[in-house]
């Protein structure tokens, strides 16, 4: 597998001179964009490079197609010409087959492929992460209260559903989760706005957190997890919510957070004497680079007989995903996983 | 597509110190002006948030010190911001419309560093803790909805009798509220409960 990581030397000349293509082409632009929207553009066109190489290096054609609908979609929202992302890609696909050779080749066929099945696919299309009905229950009561910056209530709504007979373990996720995933989507629409969804998420952290004087109370068997998210990758409370299911199911957990460096987590699995590592990645762009850490596990001391978990959005999207980063195995969410690790340890 | 974030940061402290910081659009800037105002600046404006903010910080501890912001020059009906948990506070960056996107980002990426560092440092609080009684003596007291709608009224000094009106339920109900509310604070008045909520 050829891997293409983020920052990738010549992703900022291949994205403009995908830009100057499109602006050569198509001369109506510069008359519709505002004077200084090449740059907006080129930055545009790096964000979709990255997720394109990313797609093209791990062979994922569904990665691709969900990452385009879902930009269709981000660009109709913002009220920017829908009708441009494609002839702006067909430009992408030209630069970076002029950069970057054969490699670029691959680069281009798999997106050239991606444009023409989104475009077979019914205009309703929609990317996973625009996907779901509407939220109900404690988890519309909780998403109300963070987007009224009321966090005191919003905290009071997941200590009263504990406070309700239910178990941490099942209650927490299935309230936030959900509302989380609202957040995203509501964002994705511009209903909301970076700040608010930043607000949102940063309070539910702060929220859950209260939760672990008694997660750390429930008594621990001796298996050891560590968990960390593939470089790069920022979002840390999915796996943060698997990694305290394990806690609650008697693991003791190492929760090395957001973009880890891979030798740093190698080293760590290795002396923690762990028996499972997780591995998380919620973009495209970071699958990349979670297959290199999962690469880097397996040779590294402690890697014979220890169990690699890999998980996250891209891999609900591509399920086969897991088996091509060089995992053992992947789970939806942390309920899954444990019961899949409590099964490898047994 | 991406917030802005230059402008006028407050961050509130513990003691209920309301600092307010000029933003370079980094998130945190290096002047620091410090500024006792939260009766000019934040109560005359929105007193009740205001209060419930404090009040919920002052009973959450060091590490729930909430904040709430306001843009100095258009008042909180124009929110546009940016939270996120430093140094044990929420920091809230009211936006300005003209920052750079890039700037942004990078304040966002910081921001977000900055919140996981803190909630990342509380779960290894938490496994250091020795378990027993540890729930007990570090999470606050974990008030139901109903009863946090009975505590923010109760910090407005509103009688026993208009927290029924306000709440549309009996006085026995709100009265019944207020035991456990009492005894989840270990406190046995009126004035003793506003006194621990308010620390
Ligand atoms: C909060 C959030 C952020 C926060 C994260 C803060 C934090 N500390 O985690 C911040 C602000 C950092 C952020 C940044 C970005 N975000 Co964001 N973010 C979200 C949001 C709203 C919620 C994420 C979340 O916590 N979900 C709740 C948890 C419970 O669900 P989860 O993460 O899916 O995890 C579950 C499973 O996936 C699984 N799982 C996860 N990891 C693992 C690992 C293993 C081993 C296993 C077994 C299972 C597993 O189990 C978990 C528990 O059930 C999502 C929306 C969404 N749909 O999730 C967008 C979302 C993921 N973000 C998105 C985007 C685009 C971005 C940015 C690129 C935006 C930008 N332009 O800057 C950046 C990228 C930053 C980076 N380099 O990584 C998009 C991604 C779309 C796409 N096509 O890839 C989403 C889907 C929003 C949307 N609807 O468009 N984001």
């Amino acid at each position: 597998m050829n891997m293409v990581l983020p920052g990738t030397p010549n992703g900022a000349e291949i994205a403009a001179l995908g830009v100057e293509a499109f602006y050569s082409h198509h001369p109506s632009a510069a008359l519709r964009y505002p004077a200084g929207a090449r740059d907006a553009c080129r930055r545009d066109m790096l964000m979709h490079l990255i997720y394109v190489e990313a797609a093209a290096a791990l062979d994922s054609l569904p990665l691709l197609i969900d990452y385009l609908a879902w930009v269709r979609a981000l660009i109709g929202n913002l009220g920017l010409p829908v009708a441009d992302l494609r002839p702006a890609l067909d430009c992408l696909a030209q630069a970076v087959e002029a950069v970057r050779g054969s490699q670029g080749q691959d680069t281009a066929r798999l997106l050239r492929r991606g444009l023409r099945e989104l475009d077979r696919l019914p205009p309703e299309f929609a990317s996973l992460a625009c996907s779901g009905g509407p939220l109900t229950g404690p988890s519309a009561k909780f998403l109300a209260a963070l987007l009224a910056f009321d966090y005191p209530k919003a905290a009071a709504i997941l200590f009263d559903a504990v406070e309700g007979g239910a178990d941490i373990a099942a209650t927490l996720p299935d309230i936030v989760g959900p509302a989380m995933r609202e957040v995203g989507r509501l964002w994705h629409r511009g209903q909301i706005t970076v700040a608010e969804e930043h607000a949102a998420s940063a309070a539910t952290q702060v929220i859950m957190a209260r939760f672990y004087p008694r997660i750390f109370a429930t008594e621990r068997r001796g298996p050891v997890l560590v968990a960390a998210c593939a470089e790069g990758e920022l979002h840390e409370m999915g796996l943060r919510m698997v990694t305290d299911q394990f806690q609650l199911g008697g693991w003791e957990t190492h929760f090395l957070g957001a973009s880890t460096p891979p030798k740093a987590m190698a080293a760590f699995a290795a002396r923690s004497g762990a028996a499972v590592v997780a591995v998380s990645a919620m973009t495209v762009a970071s699958v990349p680079a979670a297959a290199s850490l999962i690469a880097l596990l397996r040779t590294s001391p402690g890697g014979n007989g220890r169990k690699i978990l890999a998980g996250g959005y891209p891999f609900s999207v591509d399920q086969d995903l897991w088996r091509r980063v060089g995992a053992d195995g992947t789970a939806a969410d942390g309920r899954q996983a444990l019961a899949l690790a409590d099964d490898w340890v047994r | 597509m991406m917030p802005t974030t230059a402008g006028t940061v407050l961050h509130c402290d513990l003691d209920g110190t309301l600092r307010e910081i000029r933003s370079d659009g980094l998130g945190i800037s290096s002047v620091l002006e410090i500024a006792r105002r939260l009766d000019h600046q934040v109560v005359a404006k929105d007193a009740v948030m205001a209060r419930d903010f404090i009040a919920a910080s002052k009973r959450d501890g060091a590490a729930f010190n909430w904040m709430f912001a306001i843009d100095l020059a258009e008042g909180p009906a124009l929110f546009r911001f940016d939270g996120s948990v430093f140094d044990g506070g929420l920091l809230v960056i009211v936006g300005r419309p003209k920052a750079e996107a890039a700037t942004s980002q990078k304040a966002i990426d910081a921001m977000s560093a900055l919140n996981n560092g803190l909630v990342n440092r509380l779960r290894e609080m938490a496994r250091a803790a020795p378990p027993a009684g540890m729930g007990d003596q570090r999470s606050p007291p974990p008030f139901t909805a109903r009863e946090h709608e009975v505590v923010v009224l109760l910090l407005d000094g509103l009688s026993n009798h208009l927290i029924a009106r306000r709440l549309e339920v009996e006085e026995s109900a709100v009265k019944a509220r207020l035991r456990t509310i009492y005894r989840k604070l270990g406190v046995a008045s009126r004035a003793q409960a506003v006194k621990a909520l308010l620390g």
